[in-house]
């Protein structure tokens, strides 16, 4: 049984990519976030294994919806996205439950990587 | 990951995120809507900065980057909303939509390194070019 995930970004560019390189690691994508309060409301609703969260969203930011979800769900497994520059909001999502973080530009096999140790 | 593919996403979510840019600058320009048109801008670029970099356009994620820093003084209210600001946010977006044309269809052949010199107010930022994102 393939393990299941979440993806939460704005732009759908980066959902589309996201998608492709789990996919083809053979995940199945079970929902797509455009807002962090999405992003809350679909991990209730489907529960996956694995999420990766944008940073930088309308509504609610990718933070603020890593401390919802882990409030839910204390196990709950985050990998943020984020890109260059934005150091101090890593360590702040870390500290709000996330489980680690990959930089964009994305790069399949470092996003893999990142997938593993976190499902690990 | 095949860059090809994905163009055409990047030119469509681009353009949309260009058009409400000039609308959030106008918002901002007037005065309405209080800290949300910074906000708006701020994400627009900020995406725009992300899909760039994912395909190697430099060029746009260069002018992406340096607008986001300039947009974050902003937000944080360290740099005053003025008519020089405005003019030069103005221009930014301007040249940001013709960047990300010219980069689509392969040509690159905008210059944004006048206009990131301008955005920039770092000294060294001009000695620094921008190679992190390869």
């Amino acid at each position: 049984v393939s393990q299941t995930v979440l993806i939460c970004d704005d732009a759908i560019f980066m959902r589309t990519m996201v998608g492709d390189i789990l996919q083809q690691a053979g995940f199945e994508i079970v929902g797509e976030a455009e807002t962090g309060v999405q992003a809350v409301e679909k991990y209730k609703q489907l529960r996956p294994d694995l999420v990766t969260m944008d940073i930088v969203m309308p509504d609610m930011g990718g933070i603020d919806a890593v401390r919802e979800i882990t409030k839910f769900d204390p196990n709950a497994k985050v990998l943020m996205c984020s890109a260059m520059g934005q150091q101090a909001l890593v360590v702040e999502a870390i500290q709000a439950g996330a489980k680690d973080f990959v930089v964009k530009p994305f790069q399949p096999s470092r996003v893999l990587e990142a997938v593993q140790r976190v499902l690990g | 990951v095949d860059s090809a593919q994905y163009a055409e996403l990047f030119l469509t979510e681009s353009r949309e995120h260009v058009s409400a840019i000039n609308h959030s600058l106008l918002e901002l320009e007037r005065g309405v809507g209080g800290d949300e048109p910074v906000g708006a801008i701020f994400r627009g670029v900020h995406t725009i900065k992300g899909m760039s970099a994912t395909m190697g356009y430099t060029a746009v994620a260069s002018l992406s980057h340096e607008l986001e820093t300039l947009l974050d003084l902003v937000r944080k209210g360290e740099r005053t909303v003025d008519a020089r600001l405005m003019d030069l946010l103005f221009r930014a977006a301007d040249l940001l939509e013709r960047a990300i044309e010219s980069a689509v269809s392969g040509v690159d052949a905008v210059d944004v390194l006048p206009m990131v010199h301008q955005l920039s107010p770092r000294p060294g930022a001009t000695r620094r070019p921008f190679r992190r994102w390869r």
